[in-house]
C-alpha cells in the first residue's frame, strides 16, 4: 500500500470518531469566536479563488503551504482564544497548529506521513468534551448535565465555578459564601438552638453547606428541593446523613405535611418569572406556611433580584404584614447574582422586636464576611424614592 | 502520488463523516426486531358476513353498552350496580386510550396525556375522577390536578419543537403575530369550558365558521409559515387544520385553561390515557364486561332491542335481549348495525391516526423532552413522545419512543396496507426520530397501532348538534358532537347513563 493511502486511513481512523462528534457543532455561528474559527479555515480557500498570482492559481499545494504560516500568525489570537475557550486542552491545539506550520515549511518528504500522525495522535490525547451548551457561555464549560426537571451547566474561569440551572445563574464560587451567610445568619441570630428547619428549594446546596459551616446545632433538617438531581450534584461531598430529603413536589408537601417547624427557608430562584414557582408566593401558601410553623417560628423567603422586581418585594412584604406577623425585609448586592432581597417573618415577634434583635444580638458563627455592619447595611433600605422611581419606570414600560 | 491528488483524496476522506452523518441510516438492516401491527379494521369488517352464523348463546340485560372506550366505561361506572353488559370489540379496553403490553409493561398507543382541570369545568366528570382518586382540588390554583404526582411532566422538559433542522422550545415562538393571536384569545379565557355542552350561549355562534375564517376576520397574520404553526396545533389536538375545524374549537384550544396566567400541570403516564381506563376498570365488576365481541346487528323488539354480537375469537354468535342501549362505539358502522335508524352521524369526518411504539433497552445518556414536535413532515408524522421523562417506576428499564401520525381522511384506505409496509413505516419513524435525537437507536421491538377513525374533526356546525334520540337508545362518545378530548368522552358516557 502506498504511504499516502496508509497515512490517509491512519488519519481518518484516529480522528474519525472525534471528527464525527465535532461535526454537529461545526456549523454553529453563535459566537464571534466560532465565526473567527471558520474565517480562519476558509480564508485560504477564498484567497485561492481570487489571488492574482498565477503560481498560486495553478498550484494549490504550494499556495496553501505558503498561506498557512501567514494565516497562523494573523489568526493565532482569536483562534487560540476560541480553542482555549472550548476546551481545557486548547494548548494541544495550539501545538498541533505550530507543529504543522513548522513541518509544512520543510522539504522533508516524510512529512506527509509524520504530519497527520503527529496531529492525529495529539488530538486523540485530548479528553474531548464539547458540550452543545458551550455556545451559551464565554467561559469554559466543564460540566453539562440534564436532569428530569432541567439542565445544569457549570463553567470555570481560573479557579472559580459558575453554576447555571436552566440557563440561569444559580450560584458562583466567588461570592457563594456571601450569599450563604446573608441568607442564613440573620435567621440564625433569632433562631433557638435545637430548632427543626425546613428548606424549600436550596437546590444549589449553598444554604445546606452554610448551615454545616455555621456549626449551628439543629434538631432536624428537612430539605424539599425543586430538583433533587441538582441538589445531589451540588452536595456530592457533603454528609447528608443528618438531612431528611423529601422527594415530593413542593406544593403537595406543604399542603399535606403534618410536620411543624421552627424555621422555614424558601430559597428558590426565578420565583416570579416561573408560573410554577410563583404559586408559592400566593397568600394561600403564605398562610399555609405560617400554619406549619411552631408558635415561635420564622419564615425566611428569598425574593430574588429586587432591583429588577421592586414591586414583588414590596407586595410580598405587604402581603405578610397584612397577616399581622412581624416582618423585616433586607437586601444585599451579591456581585454575581444581583440585588437579592429577603423577607424574614416571625410568628411571635413584632416587626420592631425582630428588627431590634437582628441589630443588637450577635451570635458568633464561622464567617468570612458577615458582621454587625453588614447586618445594618442589609436592613437599611436607604431612601425609598430610588426603588419607587424604579417601580414607576417598570410600570411605564 | 502527486501532491494535488493527495490533497484531493484527503479532502474527500475527511468529508466522509459529514456524508455518513447526513445519509439516511437503514436501521432495519443493522439488526432485525419484531414488529407487530394492531388494527380493528378486519374485525370491524366482519359485520358484513356475521349474520349468517347460528345463534350459540342468548342472554338478557337491562342496559347494553356497546364499546369499551373511555365513554363506554364511564357509562358503566355511572350505572354502578344496575344490570348492564358492556361489549368491546378489541382484546383490551380503552379504545383510542388503549395501551400495548410488552413484557408486563403498559405503553400508550393512543391518547397520552391530560392537563389539570379548572374548577369551573363540569362537575360530573370532576366528581367521578375525585371518587376514582385520580384528581384532588388545589385551592391555590383553584383547579383540580392529579393525585399521582410522579406522572406530572416537569415544566422544563415538556416539549421541544423541530423545524427546518433547528430546535426551539414551543411550536409558536414569541413573535408579534403570536402575541396578537394571544391578545385576541384573551377575551375568551375562563369562558371556554369542558364539557362543551356548557359553552355559554353567546359563544355558540363561533361554531358556525372555520377557525381560519375567524383569524382572517380578525386580521391575524396570514403568512403561511405562521398559519402552518396554527395548523400543526389543530392537527395535533383535533386531527384537522384551521381551515377544517370550527372557530370555537380553535379558540377552545388556546383558552380552555388559564395557560397565560397560571402553571397548568400536565399529566402523562407511560401507559398514556390507559391510566384513566385502568382506574375506571377497577370499579367495574368483571362479569359485566365482554371483550372481543363485535356488535353487528341491533333491531327493535317490543319496548326493547334484540342485539346480535359475535365472539370474534370463537366465531360464535351471541344474542342479547336488552331494554336500553348506550351506543359508545364508533358511529361510522351504525348504518350496517342499525339499518332501521337513520344515523345522525353520517356527516362526521374522522381523522385516521397511526401510533408507532419503538422499544429499546438502550437508555439515553441524557434526559430529553417528553413531547418532540416535528413540523416538517409531509407524511403526517407529528412527533414523538420520549418515555425518559415519564415516571420510570413501571418501565422496568425499557425505553419507549412513541411516534404519532395524523393522516388525512382521504388517506384512510392506506392504513389497510400497513401490515405489508410495517418495516418501511418503522424505518421511516426511526429516521424522523433519529433526525431529532442524533443518537443511535437500537430497537428491540416495535408496535404499530392503526386507528382508521381515531378522532372526529370538529368542523363547523359539528358541536352542539341535536339528533333524534329515543328514551332507551342513547349515544355516547366524542363523535356525538363533542371535541375529541378525554373530558368530553367521560362526560358523554356519564350523561348517556344518567339519561336512561
Amino acid at each position: 500500500m502506498k504511504k499516502s493511502y496508509l497515512t490517509f486511513f491512519l488519519f481518518l481512523g484516529l480522528t474519525g470518531g472525534w471528527y464525527h462528534r465535532l461535526s454537529a457543532h461545526f456549523f454553529e455561528f453563535d459566537t464571534p469566536n466560532q465565526i473567527a474559527f471558520w474565517f480562519f479555515i476558509l480564508s485560504s480557500a477564498v484567497a485561492l479563488r481570487f489571488t492574482p498570482i498565477t503560481l498560486f492559481k495553478n498550484n494549490l499545494f504550494s499556495f496553501f503551504m505558503s498561506l498557512w504560516p501567514t494565516a497562523t500568525i494573523l489568526f493565532s489570537y482569536p483562534l487560540a482564544k476560541y480553542l482555549i475557550g472550548i476546551s481545557d486542552h486548547g494548548w494541544i491545539w495550539i501545538n498541533v497548529i505550530a507543529i504543522t506550520s513548522m513541518l509544512v515549511g520543510t522539504q522533508l518528504n516524510i512529512k506527509r506521513l509524520i504530519l497527520p500522525i503527529i496531529n492525529a495522535s495529539l488530538i486523540w490525547m485530548i479528553p474531548f468534551s464539547f458540550y452543545p451548551h458551550q455556545k451559551k457561555y464565554t467561559e469554559n464549560l466543564i460540566l453539562s448535565l440534564k436532569t428530569r426537571k432541567g439542565s445544569i451547566d457549570q463553567v470555570q474561569w481560573r479557579n472559580d465555578l459558575w453554576t447555571y440551572y436552566n440557563g440561569q445563574l444559580s450560584t458562583a464560587t466567588p461570592d457563594q459564601k456571601m450569599y450563604g451567610e446573608a441568607t442564613l445568619y440573620p435567621l440564625l441570630q433569632v433562631l433557638s438552638e435545637n430548632a427543626s428547619i425546613l428548606i424549600i428549594g436550596g437546590d444549589n446546596g449553598v444554604i445546606a453547606k452554610q448551615l454545616k459551616t455555621s456549626n449551628f446545632h439543629y434538631q432536624s433538617l428537612h430539605m424539599i428541593p425543586y430538583d433533587i438531581d441538582f441538589l445531589h450534584n451540588q452536595l456530592k461531598d457533603l454528609n447528608l446523613d443528618s438531612v431528611t430529603l423529601i422527594q415530593q413536589d413542593i406544593t403537595t408537601f406543604i399542603e399535606k405535611t403534618p410536620l411543624q417547624f421552627d424555621a422555614i427557608i424558601i430559597d428558590l430562584f426565578n420565583l416570579m418569572e416561573s408560573l410554577e414557582i410563583s404559586t408559592l408566593m400566593k397568600p394561600y401558601f403564605s398562610k399555609k406556611l405560617m400554619s406549619k410553623l411552631n408558635s415561635c417560628g420564622f419564615l425566611l423567603t428569598q425574593i430574588g433580584d429586587i432591583y429588577n422586581q421592586p414591586k414583588i418585594f414590596k407586595n410580598y412584604h405587604d402581603q405578610i404584614s397584612s397577616l399581622n406577623y412581624g416582618v423585616v425585609p433586607y437586601h444585599l448586592q451579591i456581585p454575581t447574582l444581583g440585588q437579592i432581597g429577603w423577607v424574614l417573618v416571625s410568628k411571635k415577634l413584632s416587626s420592631e422586636q425582630l428588627a431590634s434583635i437582628l441589630k443588637e444580638s450577635r451570635k458568633t458563627f464561622a464567617s468570612q464576611w458577615w458582621n454587625d455592619d453588614v447586618m445594618s447595611m442589609m436592613m437599611a433600605m436607604g431612601k425609598q424614592e430610588y426603588f419607587l422611581e424604579k417601580e414607576r419606570l417598570i410600570n411605564r414600560n | 502520488m502527486k501532491r494535488r491528488k493527495f490533497i484531493e483524496k484527503t479532502a474527500i476522506g475527511l468529508s466522509a463523516p459529514f456524508w455518513l452523518n447526513s445519509c439516511e441510516i437503514d436501521f432495519l438492516n443493522n439488526k432485525p426486531f419484531p414488529i407487530s401491527v394492531s388494527s380493528m379494521a378486519e374485525s370491524g369488517h366482519l359485520i358484513k358476513n356475521a349474520l349468517s352464523l347460528k345463534i350459540c348463546e342468548k342472554c338478557q340485560t337491562e342496559t347494553l353498552i356497546v364499546g369499551g372506550g373511555l365513554s363506554g366505561l364511564a357509562a358503566a361506572h355511572t350505572l354502578k350496580n344496575k344490570d348492564y353488559l358492556l361489549l368491546e370489540l378489541d382484546d383490551r379496553y380503552g379504545g383510542s386510550s388503549s395501551a400495548n403490553n410488552y413484557q408486563g409493561v403498559s405503553l400508550g398507543r393512543g391518547a397520552h396525556y391530560d392537563l389539570a382541570y379548572p374548577a369551573y369545568y363540569g362537575t360530573e366528570v370532576l366528581k367521578m375522577f375525585e371518587e376514582l382518586q385520580i384528581i384532588e382540588y388545589h385551592p391555590w390554583n383553584d383547579n383540580w390536578s392529579f393525585k399521582d404526582r410522579q406522572h406530572i411532566i416537569p415544566n422544563a422538559r415538556r416539549q421541544q419543537c423541530f423545524q427546518k433542522g433547528k430546535f426551539r422550545k414551543n411550536v409558536m415562538p414569541k413573535t408579534k403575530a403570536s402575541q396578537k393571536l394571544m391578545e385576541l384569545m384573551r377575551q375568551f379565557e375562563g369562558r371556554m369550558v369542558l364539557p362543551t355542552r356548557f359553552t355559554p350561549t353567546e359563544l355558540k355562534y363561533l361554531d358556525q365558521s372555520t377557525f381560519d375564517t375567524y383569524l382572517n376576520e380578525h386580521d391575524i397574520n396570514a403568512d403561511p409559515n405562521f398559519r402552518n404553526l396554527i395548523d400543526y396545533q389543530m392537527l395535533d389536538d383535533y386531527g384537522g387544520t384551521s381551515k377544517q375545524v370550527s372557530a370555537l374549537a380553535g379558540i377552545h384550544y388556546y383558552t380552555c385553561r388559564p395557560y397565560q396566567n397560571q402553571y397548568v400541570e400536565l399529566f402523562s403516564a407511560p401507559e398514556g390515557n390507559q391510566y384513566f381506563v385502568k382506574k375506571i376498570f377497577q370499579k367495574i365488576p368483571s362479569q359485566r364486561i365482554l371483550k372481543e365481541h363485535l356488535v353487528y346487528h341491533i333491531e327493535k323488539k317490543g319496548s326493547g332491542y334484540l342485539v346480535d354480537a359475535l365472539n370474534i375469537i370463537q366465531n360464535q354468535r351471541l344474542q342479547i335481549q336488552t331494554d336500553t342501549i348506550i351506543y359508545a362505539g364508533q358511529k361510522h358502522g351504525l348504518k350496517y348495525i342499525t339499518p332501521e335508524i337513520d344515523s345522525p352521524f353520517d356527516k362526521n369526518i374522522y381523522a385516521p391516526w397511526m401510533v408507532v411504539n419503538i422499544l429499546t433497552r438502550q437508555k439515553p445518556n441524557n434526559f430529553g423532552y417528553w413531547q418532540n414536535e416535528y413540523l416538517d413532515s409531509e407524511s403526517g408524522f407529528l412527533g414523538f413522545i420520549d418515555s425518559s421523562i415519564q415516571y420510570q417506576g413501571n418501565l422496568k428499564g425499557l425505553h419507549c419512543l412513541t411516534g404519532y401520525y395524523c393522516l388525512k381522511p382521504e388517506h384512510r384506505s392506506k392504513l389497510l396496507t400497513v401490515e405489508d409496509h410495517k418495516d418501511r413505516i418503522v424505518n421511516k419513524t426511526l429516521t424522523y426520530i433519529h433526525s431529532m435525537v442524533k443518537e443511535p437507536i437500537d430497537p428491540e421491538a416495535a408496535f404499530i397501532h392503526v386507528m382508521g377513525h381515531a378522532m372526529p374533526i370538529p368542523t363547523p356546525h359539528y358541536l352542539f348538534k341535536t339528533y333524534p334520540e329515543t328514551d332507551n337508545f342513547k349515544f355516547s362518545g366524542v363523535d356525538t358532537g363533542r371535541l375529541p378530548l378525554l373530558f368530553e368522552a367521560i362526560d358523554s358516557g356519564i350523561v348517556a347513563a344518567k339519561s336512561l
